[in-house]
């Protein structure tokens, strides 16, 4: 069985394993209005400024309309460094068979496979799971660009 | 006995489609799979887009408890794509992996037009250059028809994604 956290950016759900996640805060983080997911505001963990992540930005959707006061903040810890994921809502924790999450396939490669690397089959719906440590890569990667 | 006549009878036909894209050198442009190779045709498909892919790869969609990919053929050979009038239709193709060791082969569903069409072989054709194909290496042959160009892809390299550079794919950042 795995854990995963669900939650919804631009009106689609999402999974994350539940081990990864740290703690969800509420936020008062605004709507993206365009590309920028950076200077999103930062949280202050153990005493580290911790920048927040626009994953709508990120995913290069922001047209979605959300109501603001769902929106929240994973925070994640991946190779030692925090990351503060803000989503639009938390959906239920669930509880899953193995058999259901399977890999991204092949034909994906890149950012789409580090960031998603595996499915989840539920009921009527496929459900991406989110690696964050693929996420950090690329949010690097745009840091550094 | 029987089983054996219909493979003998399905080896020797192809389904053909019209490509989704401009004309080249004033010809439609076609492709062409073996029967053997399309599982399935669907009017309805729901495909779910998976974020930072290129465009050539429209999402993820469930068929048969399985999870494809969802491609444009059109897109991954760097053909112009015109708009359709009529939806298209969800090809799921399938090629059977080396060694045999995976009975079942690796899927996909290709978007196609809704005008397939179920052809015997032989069909009189010429082989002329690919060149004219941006990802040669995707495509196994072009042919000339009556109806314009017949092109025969490599699927197996599309599905597994090889010699996709990593640039093409990075570019989606």
């Amino acid at each position: 069985m795995q854990r995963l956290v669900l939650f919804q950016v631009s009106g689609r759900r999402f999974g994350l394993d539940m081990a990864l996640a740290k703690s969800i805060e509420a936020t008062n983080v605004p709507q993206a209005k365009g590309a920028d997911w950076r200077n999103r505001g930062t949280l202050v963990v153990d005493g580290e400024k911790v920048p927040i992540y626009d994953l709508a930005a990120i995913m290069g959707d922001t047209t979605f309309t959300h109501d603001a006061r769902n929106r929240k903040v994973i925070l994640v810890k991946v190779q030692g460094r925090y990351l503060a994921l803000l989503v639009d809502r938390m959906d239920r924790p669930v509880e899953v068979d193995n058999d259901l999450v399977e890999p991204l396939p092949p034909i994906f490669r890149g950012p789409p496979r580090d960031c998603f690397p595996k499915v989840l089959r539920r009921e009527d719906e496929l459900i991406l799971i989110l690696s964050p440590e693929g996420l950090g890569r690329i949010a690097k990667h745009r840091e550094g660009v | 006995m029987a089983k054996d006549v219909l493979a003998a009878t399905t080896y020797r036909r192809v389904i053909v489609f019209p490509a989704l894209s401009h004309r080249f050198k004033g010809k439609q442009v076609h492709f062409l799979f073996s029967a053997l190779k399309v599982a399935d045709i669907l009017q309805e498909l729901l495909v779910q887009p998976v974020p930072l892919s290129p465009p050539f790869l429209e999402g993820i969609a469930e068929w048969r408890d399985r999870i494809l990919p969802v491609i444009s053929l059109e897109q991954r050979l760097g053909l112009q794509v015109k708009s359709l009038r009529q939806p298209p239709r969800s090809m799921v193709v399938r090629i059977a992996e080396a060694g045999g060791g995976n009975a079942n082969g690796l899927h996909g569903v290709l978007r196609v037009a809704p005008n397939i069409q179920m052809l015997s072989l032989p069909i009189e054709c010429t082989p002329v250059s690919r060149g004219w194909m941006s990802h040669e290496h995707l495509i196994r042959g072009v042919y000339e028809w009556e109806k314009g160009f017949l092109v025969v892809v490599h699927m197996e390299n599309i599905l597994k994604g090889e010699k996709l550079a990593d640039s093409q794919m990075r570019a989606t950042l």
